[in-house]
């Protein structure tokens, strides 16, 4: 039987498309049999309104979700003047449409509109909509020290207007297309014409088309869907509107989604990813060394561990007397081998960490400073894990937050698990060549047709200016 | 004859150039030329970086900018060609065979693995494979980032060695035999001279002027042999003679023996892993050069199992043949030296004569 039900569903959703698609879904010139219609295809949900009012020139319905609508314009801008005998033509809001199908009235009452009809005067949209919405604050996992403290929020028209703030130019274009099969939402690629080059925008454009996504919930969705090796980060996030409008100087283009305060930047290099917004408000030199010490964090996150474990097993001669004898000391006691003794303790490092984001705040806090300072403690009095190992496990997740981009630090947590079993069986000469394989994979990986690796692969001079150092930009006349 | 996606600038061409001769010269060389000439090694050296610039731009000139396979074809014809154009793969991958010896002599020598020769051959096989499925392009970018990343090295590692320098060690200035200096000039005269490899990438290049392509060709093997030349001066003053003939990898022993305090004791430390990563590129250039002309000789697509095949029967006959170091430096003078070497410049140059002769292609 629910089977049964989910074909006829399935087949009523085909109807609906079908129609929608042919046109021959024309609302009812009665206003109550065109309410009821509305009702039904929403499923009588209980948010929804469908309230009659009596006008000079007959009956009338007015629909709209409740939680959507901004209820001041709705009495003062809608319900009253339709009772005074206003056409909605007439009304003094700035948005009011006529509808004619049954797929413009429910995309319209979806969007937050009022939908009213009257036998006498036909269906209109009118729009109220004031969406649960959170103020312009700067986003907390982006903050700077200097420069703009604002940040995106859920509504992609308030996204935009953040947007023409810092580019107030007409060069500044948007071009909007509503993705997602079941949900639809509005998608916004935004760039600045004549400086986003013709072949990235060639190139989004037509992925864009033939994306096949169920729903659009999130930008996330969307990167995700952009292509590419599922292992790299080929976009870029961003909940600045000064770090896009930055980028979009750049020659990059953006993707804003509606009902979501994350921005696609594409095409995403490794360099941007290595980049943030609080570089360019600093001083160059202290800008260089921030973006030097991202270059170094990146390597030492991922081969740290896996340097460590190649040193205690097979090259020990590899690190100075001294501190090998040091090393080896405190290990004595240890039960597990170096690799294991790595893995276990990276393991219980990342549940911490994991635990500690998922926590509500303060908790959060607690279960962090619990896992780390008291477990570890204990590991090494009780003679499970050994301080060397401790402090290069340590060394190494510190270093995976000096990376700016989330999806950009996550990879460099896997990388660092795949090195260490390869360094444990064959010491420098595997962690060097796994290196090299990887780069041999990098190098051939394209974010929206641009390589990955550049400007370092392939080398372009000058390309160094912004990369691992943050060179200042006073030449008159240079971009 | 199919087209090729012209991928790489001439600048890149000159680093790939410069990478498919550096690595193994510059680590390998030096001890040869010692032992064999002594204190005539840097005439010896001097002598090779003449002898192989001329033999580098003799033959890019020759070729008039395109790849040997165009060479062959426009010289002798569709099936002169195939058949060149296997001659041509078959001793590239002959020359792998030294590549792979010289790899695997210098991890024993200088990491000292746990695991067995084969075990590493493996590991590096797979990594030279993805480095050489990437064809022209993806080998050019990663020579882009490792000439960075090598000229950064080197310059931390030659500027402590400068203080250990001792001016006594240079002299005598000139060899008591000169014969010794001409044998001991040959073996890096086929080195210096490997333009042999990067004129295999001229089909890739976007460059179309016969000129800049011939002097990328000619400024990358320059390259090697100014740093070749300079890692022998160094060697030369800090080890002194009578040490470095008796070392298999003097450069080895120059950098161990800076000491920068107690706990610094051994800067070869940095020096290995950047090395390692460089001969890993030099034999994924080489793998793919051979491994291309071969399938072109077959008149087959490009596909991972070109390089894979090639890479691991060259791998095999490395490790069963020639298991020793002598067998191995005797293999490199025999094969390619004084065989494959001159016959590979004979028959680029004579093609390339031919070609630029024919009234077919004028």
């Amino acid at each position: 039987m629910e089977a049964v039900a989910e074909l006829v569903a399935l087949l009523e959703r085909f109807g609906n498309r079908l129609e929608s698609w042919t046109g021959d879904d024309a609302l009812p010139s009665d206003p109550f049999r065109g309410g009821d219609v509305l009702a039904k295809a929403l499923g009588h949900p209980p948010d929804l309104v469908a309230r009659r009012l009596d006008t000079p020139q007959g009956p009338a319905m007015l629909l709209y979700l409740e939680g959507l609508v901004d209820t001041v314009p709705l009495l003062q801008g809608v319900v009253a003047p339709l009772e005074a005998g206003v056409a909605p033509a007439h009304f003094t809001l700035p948005k009011v449409a006529p509808v004619f199908t049954r797929s413009q009235a429910l995309e319209a009452l979806l969007a937050g509109h009022a939908v009213c009809g009257s036998a006498a005067g036909g269906w209109w949209a009118v729009d109220v909509a004031k969406p649960p919405q959170r103020s312009v604050a700067e986003p907390p996992n982006a903050t700077v020290v200097h420069g703009p403290h604002v940040g995106f929020v859920e509504v992609l028209a308030v996204n935009l207007g953040l947007l023409r703030q810092y580019l107030a130019t007409p060069a500044l274009r948007a071009e909007t297309l509503r993705l997602g099969g079941l949900s639809e939402n509005t998608v916004a690629l935004v760039h600045l014409m004549g400086v986003a080059p013709a072949p990235v925008l060639r190139w989004l454009r037509r992925r864009l088309k033939i994306l096949a996504l169920r729903g659009m919930v999130d930008s996330s969705r969307l990167a995700q869907a952009l292509a590419g090796p599922a292992w790299l980060p080929l976009t870029q996030y961003s909940e600045r509107p000064d770090q896009v409008a930055a980028a979009l100087l750049q020659g990059r283009a953006a993707i804003l989604v509606d009902h979501s305060p994350s921005v696609l930047l594409v095409p995403a290099r490794l360099t941007d990813l290595l980049s943030s917004p609080g570089d360019y408000y600093q001083m160059p030199l202290t800008g260089s060394i921030t973006r030097c010490a991202r270059y170094v964090g990146l390597l030492i996150a991922t081969t740290l561990p896996a340097v460590f474990v190649a040193a205690i097993t097979v090259n020990p001669a590899f690190i100075p007397l001294a501190l090998y004898l040091t090393t080896v000391r405190t290990r004595l006691s240890i039960p597990f081998p170096a690799v294991v003794e790595t893995l276990i303790l990276l393991g219980v490092v990342d549940v911490v960490q994991e635990a500690g984001l998922i926590m509500p705040g303060a908790l959060g806090q607690t279960v962090t400073i619990f896992g780390t300072l008291i477990l570890g403690n204990a590991a090494i009095q009780a003679g499970i894990v050994s301080a060397p190992t401790l402090i290069t496990v340590t060394l190494a997740i510190l270093a995976q937050y000096l990376v700016p981009d989330a999806n950009l630090s996550n990879v460099l947590r896997v990388l660092r698990y795949a090195l260490i079993p390869v360094a444990a069986v064959f010491g420098f000469v595997g962690v060097v060549t796994a290196w090299m394989a990887l780069l041999a994979v990098a190098v051939r990986v394209q974010s929206a047709q641009v390589a990955y690796l550049a400007p370092l692969s392939p080398w372009r001079p000058g390309g160094w200016r912004d990369t691992v150092v943050r060179w200042p930009r006073q030449t008159p006349g240079r971009r | 004859m199919r087209s090729v996606r012209h991928t790489i600038s001439a600048k890149q061409l000159r680093r790939l150039q410069l990478m498919a001769i550096l690595p193994t010269t510059v680590v390998f060389l030096p001890g040869q030329a010692f032992a064999q000439a002594g204190s005539g090694a840097l005439w010896a050296l001097a002598l090779a970086t003449g002898g192989g610039l001329a033999i580098n731009w003799s033959v890019a000139a020759l070729m008039a900018g395109h790849g040997p396979h165009h060479v062959f074809q426009k010289a002798l014809g569709r099936s002169g060609g195939q058949v060149l154009s296997g001659f041509y793969g078959l001793a590239l991958a002959v020359a792998c065979i030294s590549i792979w010896n010289e790899l695997l002599s210098f991890v024993q020598a200088s990491v000292l693995p746990r695991t067995p020769g084969w075990a590493v051959g493996a590991l590096v096989l797979g990594a030279a494979v993805a480095l050489a499925y990437g064809r022209a392009e993806g080998l050019a970018r990663v020579s882009d980032l490792l000439t960075m990343t090598g000229l950064g090295f080197s310059a931390i590692l030659i500027l402590p060695t400068l203080g250990f320098i001792r001016p006594t060690n240079y002299l005598p200035w000139w060899p008591n035999r000169w014969a010794s200096v001409w044998s001991a000039a040959a073996l890096p005269l086929s080195f210096l001279g490997e333009s042999v490899v990067g004129v295999s990438f001229l089909d890739y290049c976007r460059e179309d002027r016969p000129a800049r392509l011939t002097r990328a060709v000619v400024e990358g093997a320059l390259g090697a042999s100014a740093v070749l030349l300079a890692t022998t001066i160094v060697v030369w003053g800090v080890l002194g003679v009578g040490y470095a003939r008796l070392a298999t990898y003097p450069v080895l022993e120059t950098i161990r023996l800076v000491r920068a305090g107690q706990f610094l004791s051994r800067l070869d430390l940095i020096f290995v892993p950047v090395w390692l990563g460089l001969i890993e590129l030099k034999l994924a250039i080489w793998l793919f050069a051979a491994s291309d002309a071969l399938r072109r000789a077959w008149r087959r697509r490009w596909h991972a199992a070109w390089p894979l095949a090639t890479g691991g029967l060259t791998l095999a006959l490395a490790l069963v043949a020639f298991p020793s170091v002598p067998s191995r430096i005797g293999f490199i003078a025999t094969s390619w030296t004084f065989s494959l070497f001159p016959a590979l410049v004979g028959v680029l140059a004579g093609a390339g004569a031919r070609m630029r002769l024919s009234p077919r292609v004028r």
